[in-house]
C-alpha cells in the first residue's frame, strides 16, 4: 500500500453551507483511509481572517507531531481582499514552517488579474514556496509568467483542453487529482507529461476522500506512477522535510 | 441492489475516454451495479430524435442491465412529447426522462417545461431534470413544476450541485421530488443532512458515467455517516421503488 500524503484537507468551521469540517471529523477520515499525512489549511483563515487563520494552523501542524494518527503540514494562506504586499509577515511564517501556500480566489471574490496577487507571486519568486489555487492553467500562468516559482493547480477536468495546450516541460507547474475525475484523464496527464506532475488531493473532510482516491486508484497506473501521485511528488516538493 | 440512476453514453465534448455500453457493463460489474439508467449525450447536446434513436439501438444489446430515459429539449416540446410517447411505451427499455435546462438554454418553469411535464405525469416517468446553481438550472423551478403538475415526480440531477441546500429544500416541499446525488460537489455531508431533513427515502444514487468515473461519487455516500440500511436504500432501493424494478440486494 502506497503511503498517501494528502496536499488538500481543511479544518474549522463551514459557514457556507452546513458540512462538519472540524479537526476531529478531519483527523477520523484520514485515520479511516489511512492517510497519515496532509497539508492543512484553517477554514479561518479562508473566511475570517488569514493571520488568525495561520496562528490556527500552525497550532494544529504543531499539536498533530505529538497526539494524532495524520500529522499535518502547515499551509498558509493570504485573503487578497485586504492583502497590501506582506513580505515581511510572509517571511516570518517561512521561518516559521510554512513553506506551502493556498489561496482561494472563488471563496473570495477575485481572479488572476488582481494587483495583490501578481503582488504575492512576487513575493514567492524565487523562494522555493509552493502555491496550490484553483483555476485555469493558462491564466495562472499568464499572470505567473517571468517569475521562477512552483504552483500547484486545481483545475477541473473539464478545463483539460486548456490545460494541455499549457502546461509545458520544467515550466514550475504541477496539477492536482482533486477535480481530474474523468474517464481517461489522470492517465492521459501522465503519458504527456509525467506521473511527477500530479499530486493527490482531495478537499477532505469537506469532499469525498474515498472518492478522490478511487479516481488515482482506478486510473491504470504503474505501480510506481500511483505512488508518485499519492504521496512521492509532494514530499519530494516539500524537499523531504520533517512533517 | 445497486442501481445509478443517472448515466450517459456516447461522445464528450471533452478529451476524455469515450467508454462504451460495454466498458460500462465491465464497470457496473466491478462496482456490484445492477442496473444503470442512461441518457445519450448525442441527444443531450444535440438533436433528441436522433440521439434517443441511437440509445434505444443500444438498450436492445442490454435488456435489464441498461435502462434509458427518453431526453427531451425544452424548445422542442412538442416534438419532445412525440419522442416521450415513442418510447415510453413500455417494451423498449426507456424508463423515464430526461432534461437539461443548461444545455437547452431554457428553464423548466416555462409552457415549454410545462407541456413535458404534464405528458410525463400522464405517462407515469419520472423525470430526470439537470440542477445545478444557477438561475437556469436552480431546483426551485422543478419545484415550481412540480406543485402545478399533480402526479408528476421528479429526480433533481446532482440535487442542485454545490447549492445542494436549495435541492434539499424542493424536497422538503414536495414529496414528488427525489434527489439524486452525483456532481463534482462530492460533499458526503449533502448525503448526511438529506438523510437528516428529509428521511433516506427519496435519496438516489447517480454517478455521471461515463462523462465521470462511477467510482469518484460512488465514493460520497461509502463516506457519509449514516445507517447502512439508509445507505442500501440510496444504492438502489430506492430507485428500485421509483421506477418499479425488482430485485433485494443490500450494499
Amino acid at each position: 500500500m502506497n503511503e498517501i500524503f494528502d496536499l488538500d484537507t481543511i479544518a474549522g468551521f463551514y459557514p457556507r453551507k452546513k458540512a462538519d469540517i472540524s479537526l476531529k471529523k478531519l483527523n477520523k477520515v484520514l485515520k479511516s483511509h489511512i492517510v497519515r499525512r496532509s497539508c492543512l489549511v484553517s477554514a479561518r483563515g479562508v473566511f475570517y481572517d488569514s493571520r488568525d487563520g495561520n496562528e490556527e494552523t500552525l497550532v494544529w501542524a504543531e499539536a498533530s507531531r505529538v497526539d494524532c494518527f495524520s500529522q499535518f503540514t502547515p499551509v498558509g494562506t493570504v485573503d487578497m481582499r485586504n492583502f497590501e504586499g506582506e513580505d515581511v509577515y510572509i517571511q516570518s511564517l517561512r521561518v516559521r514552517g510554512v513553506r506551502i501556500w493556498r489561496l482561494f480566489p472563488d471563496e473570495q471574490g477575485w481572479d488572476c488579474t488582481h494587483p495583490g496577487f501578481i503582488s504575492f507571486l512576487d513575493c514567492l519568486d524565487g523562494s522555493g514556496d509552493i502555491l496550490y489555487m484553483p483555476g485555469k492553467l493558462s491564466s495562472i500562468k499568464s499572470a505567473a509568467s517571468g517569475r521562477d516559482l512552483r504552483i500547484i493547480v486545481d483545475t477541473h477536468f473539464y478545463n483539460l483542453t486548456d490545460t494541455l495546450f499549457s502546461i509545458e516541460p520544467g515550466d514550475g507547474f504541477f496539477l492536482s487529482t482533486r477535480r481530474l475525475h474523468g474517464p481517461g484523464v489522470i492517465k492521459k496527464i501522465c503519458e504527456k507529461f509525467g506521473s511527477e506532475r500530479m499530486l493527490f488531493a482531495s478537499g477532505s473532510p469537506l469532499m469525498s476522500l474515498s472518492g478522490a482516491l478511487a479516481i488515482v486508484r482506478n486510473a491504470d497506473l504503474s505501480v510506481e506512477e500511483e505512488a508518485n501521485i499519492l504521496g512521492g511528488n509532494l514530499s519530494q516538493m516539500l524537499g523531504g522535510r520533517a512533517l | 441492489m445497486r442501481i445509478d440512476a443517472h448515466a450517459h453514453l456516447g461522445k464528450w465534448y471533452f478529451p476524455i475516454d469515450e467508454l462504451s455500453s460495454e466498458k460500462m457493463r465491465e464497470s457496473m460489474n466491478l462496482l456490484g451495479v445492477d442496473v444503470t439508467i442512461v441518457s445519450h449525450s448525442l441527444a443531450l447536446t444535440y438533436d433528441i430524435c436522433e440521439g434517443n434513436q441511437v440509445l434505444a439501438t443500444i438498450l436492445e444489446k442490454h435488456p435489464g442491465s441498461i435502462l434509458g430515459y427518453v431526453t427531451v429539449n425544452l424548445n422542442y416540446p412538442e416534438e419532445s412529447v412525440v419522442e416521450m410517447r415513442k418510447y415510453l411505451n413500455g417494451t423498449r427499455g426507456f424508463v423515464g426522462v430526461k432534461v437539461h435546462p443548461l444545455l437547452n438554454d431554457r428553464r423548466f418553469d416555462t409552457r415549454e417545461g410545462r407541456i413535458i411535464a404534464e405528458a410525463a405525469a400522464e405517462l407515469d416517468a419520472p423525470v430526470l431534470i439537470h440542477t445545478f446553481g444557477s438561475d437556469i438550472e436552480s431546483p426551485r423551478h422543478a419545484a415550481a413544476v412540480a406543485r402545478k403538475v399533480p402526479e408528476l415526480r421528479i429526480i433533481l440531477g446532482h440535487m442542485g450541485g454545490f447549492s445542494w441546500s436549495d435541492g434539499i429544500q424542493a424536497a422538503e416541499e414536495c414529496d414528488r421530488i427525489w434527489m439524486e446525488i452525483c456532481s463534482t460537489a462530492n460533499e458526503p455531508a449533502k448525503i448526511e443532512e438529506s438523510v437528516r431533513i428529509i428521511g433516506p427515502e427519496r435519496l438516489l444514487m447517480g454517478t455521471d458515467s461515463t462523462l465521470f468515473l462511477p467510482e469518484y461519487n460512488w465514493g460520497q455516500l461509502w463516506d457519509a455517516d449514516i445507517d447502512p440500511r439508509h445507505k442500501d436504500m440510496i444504492a438502489g432501493l430506492n430507485a428500485a421503488g421509483l421506477f418499479g424494478l425488482e430485485k433485494n440486494k443490500g450494499m
